[in-house]
């Protein structure tokens, strides 16, 4: 992970380094609210609702993986939500009429690469503001849905059913797996975020991406095709919309028109909740997956205490301003 | 100027008034739109009582059910083109009251379906026409209770029984999830069965024997209906499980695909409506069965009521009738005619 700020040393400068990190602190706070919900939850803590946390998180996590690296480049993406539901409908439609599953899973991935592309086309060649560009995209896709599927709800091929296989990239179940299900999609998911972590903490792109959230001007100066970069983080970020498609198709097996509004911003707050910059330029990976797990051990695990639903809410938004917060508090704090 | 003026307003008024004399009504039907193949048949049926009584229908709505806004414009484009009659399913019991009012003040007969609309409409609302929510909830009590009878009567420890409805707000998820708390209060002996779960049904009794636990997701998406599902199936000594419509149905069929607690010999699961994840789960016998509602006869007898308002003739509000369907039954075609998927 990039850390651009000067970090104290010393023996007590390691404990404060420790918890001026915000990924440390969001992965501590990931942990206590588990081992919360274990002890008081009534049977929070056993494989069913383990599996039922992790349906609710490929999705959002998807999302989330994509939408930071467009945090990162200082840009935001308000269609990712949207985008999904309207890659879901086509590729649904597609199956639908009768097209090879797989075809019409690829082809879900591509239509996403294609949105991204578009957004990114928006925002660094004809200079646009991303929350602006995105927001149309986001209108763009909702009616595209709409259109394609002639506003009805479309249906994905039952587990069951010979082209249900696709369910088993996210989940297996059955008597042929240890303790009846298999969560494919953590490996899935763990796989990903690992290949992008290294990517957005490793290598060139990620470093450029990085570079032009922190300064954009002086990345431009020091000759790095900025509009190159700028246009692969969106890609990327519609590319995982797609991805995030399937996961959703896979999980809820029945996606409606007009619908996707909403979870964008339970994507970007993920990331921000696991010390992701609003501004750019400071992130990772796996801190983005941290928070989208608090956010979903939360909305697991609150019914569980006893709590009527409406408090998930009430509770996920003090969680986001208080992770905010606590980074904004450690960089005052480097700063002085 | 003023003479062509008078001229168009002229034109206009012979222009609207000419379907009545040619014998063709026109009727603006404004549904809740296309989402669910629910208003597909609804809108089957309107085009076959049009085409039966010799009527143009013109049906339409929002893109989603929580599209309020573009529904009430929607209603509002209907009543200025002054057609003969107006069917109407609202999305808000009070967001279209104001435009009803006004289409009373036009003369132009209002006849509501699926929703109805509250408070004073001036007049305008001549019929309703539905199914008894109440009712059908009601019959999902009876199967349930029938069902689960031996162990429902005086059981050793307190059983529970779960409802998931989607939310507090529509009137007739409402009444389906009223309708059924109801009638298993009353089957089970009201001194004996506590409600508990949600503040809007609570009626909590200490010491019941039969505990029905209401769940109400924080909002309607998959993942919150999912999350009160499994919350809802982990409770001790679950007997049955019931969702007030096809969205809640889903969440339960969905989750017991990780938890495998419903089928014969488990859990009994029932459902409303017919939607196509549904309709699949009782024919495997993973739900016990479900309340089916009969969409084509709900849009068929809206336009026939309309119709007959039109002409001047006396109508009231219609109960339109539900069917129980199971795996036993779902083939029959009376039933299979309502199973639209």
């Amino acid at each position: 992970m990039p850390d651009h700020v000067a970090l104290p040393r010393g023996r007590t400068g390691r404990l404060k380094r420790v918890f001026s990190n915000q990924r440390t602190v969001a992965l501590l706070a990931l942990i206590v609210l588990f081992l919360f919900f274990c002890v008081a939850g009534d049977n929070f803590a056993s494989y069913p609702t383990f599996m039922s946390i992790l349906d609710a998180s490929y999705y959002i996590g998807l999302l989330a993986v994509g939408v930071t690296f467009i945090i990162m480049t200082g840009g935001i993406d308000l269609s990712c939500g949207t985008v999904m539901i309207c890659c879901a409908l086509i590729s649904g439609t597609l199956i639908k009429a009768g097209w090879p599953v797989a075809l019409c899973l690829v082809i879900c991935v591509l239509l996403g690469v294609l949105f991204g592309l578009l957004n990114g086309f928006m925002v660094a060649v004809m200079g646009l503001p991303a929350f602006i560009a995105t927001l149309g995209t986001m209108m763009i896709t909702r009616g595209l849905g709409s259109i394609v599927t002639a506003t009805a709800s479309v249906t994905f091929p039952q587990r069951r059913a010979p082209e249900g296989w696709f369910r088993n990239i996210f989940k297996v179940l059955g008597p042929d797996v240890p303790w009846g299900m298999l969560p494919t999609g953590l490996i899935l998911l763990a796989a990903l975020a690992a290949v992008m972590g290294v990517i957005l903490g490793k290598t060139r792109p990620g470093r450029y991406i990085t570079a032009l959230g922190s300064n954009k001007e002086a990345t431009r100066l020091s000759g790095i095709d900025t509009v190159t970069w700028e246009m692969l983080a969106y890609v990327i970020g519609g590319g995982f919309a797609g991805l995030a498609a399937i996961s959703y198709a896979a999980t809820y097996s029945t996606v409606l028109p007009s619908t996707g509004n909403g979870f964008e911003l339970d994507a970007i707050a993920g990331a921000v909740i696991g010390g992701t910059s609003l501004s750019g330029g400071l992130g990772s990976i796996s801190g983005t997956i941290i928070g989208v797990f608090i956010m979903s051990v939360l909305k697991t695990g609150l019914p569980f205490v006893g709590l009527q639903p409406h408090y998930q809410l009430l509770f996920t938004g003090i969680v986001l301003i208080i992770a905010v917060f606590v980074d904004v508090l450690n960089r005052r704090r480097q700063k002085t | 100027m003023k003479k062509r003026l008078l001229l168009a307003a002229l034109f206009a008024a012979a222009v609207a008034t000419l379907p009545a004399f040619s014998g063709q009504y026109h009727i603006e039907v404004v549904s809740k739109g296309f989402q669910h193949d629910f208003w597909k048949q609804v809108n089957l049926g309107c085009n076959a009582a049009g085409k039966e009584f010799g009527a143009t229908v013109n049906f339409v709505g929002p893109p989603s059910e929580s599209h309020i806004s573009e529904q009430v414009e929607q209603l509002s484009n209907a009543i200025n083109k002054r057609p003969d009659a107006i069917c109407f399913a609202a999305l808000d019991r009070e967001a279209s009251l104001d435009l009803i009012y006004q289409a009373g003040a036009a003369r132009i007969p209002v006849v509501t379906f699926d929703s109805d609309i509250g408070g004073d409409t001036g007049g305008a609302v001549l019929a309703f026409v539905a199914t008894d929510n109440k009712q059908a909830g009601a019959g999902a009590a009876v199967e349930m209770h029938a069902r689960l009878k031996n162990q429902l009567a005086n059981p050793a420890q307190p059983v529970h029984i779960a409802v998931l409805s989607q939310d507090t707000t529509s009137q007739s998820v409402g009444d389906r999830t009223v309708g059924f708390i109801e009638r298993m209060v009353e089957l089970c002996g009201a001194a004996n069965t506590s409600v508990e779960g949600h503040v809007k049904y609570e009626k909590k009794v200490s010491g019941a024997k039969v505990v029905i636990d209401v769940g109400i997701p924080a909002e309607t998406t998959d993942s919150a209906a999912n999350t009160i599902a499994q919350t809802l199936f982990n409770r001790p000594n679950l007997l049955g499980i019931y969702g007030s419509n096809e969205f809640a149905a889903k969440a339960i069929v969905n989750t017991n695909e990780t938890l495998n607690k419903l089928g014969p010999d488990k859990i009994v699961g029932i459902g409303f409506d017919a939607g196509s994840l549904q309709v699949q789960a009782v024919r495997d016998r993973t739900l016990y069965g479900a309340i089916t509602q009969n969409p084509f006869m709900i849009g068929y007898l809206s336009v026939k009521t309309a119709i007959e308002a039109i002409k001047g003739q006396k109508v009231q509000d219609i109960a339109v009738p539900f069917y129980f369907y199971n795996a036993d039954n779902m083939d029959r075609p009376e039933i299979k005619s309502c199973l639209y998927d």
